[in-house]
């Protein structure tokens, strides 16, 4: 573990050396979440105009779902993302051979690897927009909400992390894959709204299915003070399980990889 | 010219087919409109019909916002930005043709692939699905289509003025995409203008963005009388005129500037 830890500092201190040198693109970028994250919450205001609350949430509370919105979705761009857009090239290219010859695992190899700087700040900004919906909601928040809370957006990280990774399986057996970042970007963009927004076969997709209501709607509720300890205890199995066989996943699909370069 | 166009078009359709599995998952993610529009049908069970919009009107706009969406977006910058920094653009500056030219083919090709694959599933569905009411004369389609291409046209003209920025700073998308970004909210894409604050609404109407999406939608529901019809395509005519200048004045400036950076 430690070892990987270390790659990681190495890796990812690379890419930032890197990036470093363009301070300016770096900051812009920063502007640029802050300048979507202002019209995210204004734009959500023209659903108010008409009803105080849609489904139960206020807008108050809707600003709560689209700051970790915007926290999940940095996590996308800056770490899944880079990854996934490699990974059509890793197997065409014949890279996969290569990596797979490394002493480490290839799960790691592929998936975290690579990393974004440009979207670092915006979990930070995303908080933010969680704490201002929380303070303007005015209702008191308690220690254990904010403990699950903050268990769920780790649980949240990793069934994002697990759907990725699923994904890259697909791309070792379909060998063109391109656009499978666009399926992820996708997938967390439904997690803008809570799924109790949604109706009929979206809501029932969205919650079973592809587990987006995880990804937000669930760390909403919770720091909302609406969890429940049997909500926080099958939001974390699930994602350990997911977690758990996506890996397998993994494990498997690769032996049924023939390699490219060869 | 008209047969350089073809050729040129031909191409490009070509090389957009060749990526049929990254069409697939473009046109499968875009659901996003249809999320909109689900969160506006939550709004009109909580408290009946907004402004006067039930339930079928939110269903025909984003149905067919989605299939705009796909026709009159353009991505030109992203490619005049990857060209730039891949050195592509010197080769696109060779060929004895306008790059203007090249790249509106390029627009126009994709985009044909999509109507193509897209038209005959909306109307699929339109037939299935009883909410979608379209109730149109031949005029008001004809005006419809027409308003849809002038919106297209004004995108690809304003990202060309908006793309001649990298000869100064390598780099446009950014810029485009605040802007681009700006007028999401003043199109009629994250709500139908009339049901956005007033000053919002009145604002949208004189800007550019709604010419490819609010304009042609309202009209597609019928919700134009013949006045503010006129003024929208004057409105998307002056704003063409006014990109088409800007790119040109840019484009002569810039062009001494371009230092060839890749290749």
């Amino acid at each position: 573990m430690s070892r990987y830890i270390r790659l990681l500092r190495i890796f990812w201190g690379n890419t930032l050396a890197t990036e470093l040198q363009y301070r300016a693109a770096f900051w812009a970028n920063a502007g640029l979440s802050l300048f979507w994250l202002v019209w995210a919450a204004l734009g959500a205001g023209a659903y108010f105009r008409f009803a105080p609350s849609i489904r139960g949430w206020t807008y108050d509370e809707l600003l709560v779902v689209l700051g970790i919105f915007f926290a999940i979705n940095g996590f996308r761009q800056a770490v899944i993302g880079p990854n996934l857009a490699r990974m059509t090239e890793y197997v065409r290219m014949g890279t996969l051979d290569f990596l797979l010859t490394k002493p480490v695992s290839s799960q790691f190899m592929v998936s975290l690897r690579h990393v974004g700087v440009y979207n670092w700040l915006d979990p930070l900004l995303g908080w933010g927009l969680v704490l201002f919906g929380l303070i303007r909601r005015d209702e008191p928040v308690s220690w254990t909400s904010v403990l699950a809370f903050a268990l769920l957006t780790v649980a949240g990280g990793l069934v994002l992390y697990s759907l990725a990774l699923a994904i890259q399986c697909l791309a070792v057996w379909t060998i063109g894959g391109e656009g499978l970042d666009d399926v992820v970007e996708g997938i967390v963009e439904a997690g803008r709204f809570p799924v109790q927004m949604y109706r009929g076969i979206f809501r029932t997709v969205l919650t079973f299915f592809i587990p987006v209501a995880l990804l937000t709607t669930v760390p909403a509720e919770a720091i909302l003070g609406r969890g429940s300890i049997g909500i926080l205890v099958v939001s974390c199995s699930i994602a350990a399980l997911l977690l758990f066989a996506t890996s397998r996943l993994w494990v498997w699909s690769l032996r049924h990889y023939t390699g490219a370069s060869a | 010219m008209i047969a350089v166009y073809k050729a040129l078009l031909r191409a490009h359709i070509g090389i957009g087919l060749a990526y049929r599995t990254r069409l697939t998952v473009w046109v499968l993610t875009s659901l996003f409109p249809l999320l909109l529009m689900s969160v506006w049908l939550a709004v009109v069970d909580e408290v009946g019909p907004a402004n006067g919009w039930d339930r079928s009107d939110f269903i025909s706009y984003y149905a067919a916002a989605a299939l705009l969406w796909h026709t009159t977006t353009s991505f030109l910058i992203w490619t005049w930005d990857s060209d730039f920094r891949s050195g592509d653009f010197s080769f696109k500056l060779l060929k004895p043709l306008d790059p203007f030219h090249q790249y509106l083919t390029q627009e126009f090709g994709f985009r044909t692939i999509v109507i193509v694959i897209l038209v005959p599933l909306l109307v699929g569905i339109t037939l299935l699905v009883p909410a979608l009411h379209y109730e149109l004369d031949l005029l008001g389609w004809a005006l419809t289509v027409f308003a849809g291409l002038t919106g297209f046209l004004l995108n690809v003209v304003m990202a060309m003025a908006f793309a001649t920025i990298a000869f100064w700073t390598t780099q446009a998308g950014n810029i485009y995409s605040l802007w681009w970004g700006m007028g999401a909210f003043l199109s009629g894409w994250v709500a139908p203008l009339p049901l956005m604050p007033p000053i919002v609404e009145a604002t949208g109407r004189w800007m550019p963005f709604r010419s490819s999406m609010g304009f042609p939608l309202e009209l597609l529901l019928g919700r134009l009388d013949g006045a503010e019809i006129a003024r929208s395509f004057a409105v998307t005519a002056g704003w063409i005129g006014i990109f088409l200048l800007l790119y040109r004045l840019s484009w002569r400036r810039g062009i001494h500037r371009y230092q060839a950076v890749g290749g």
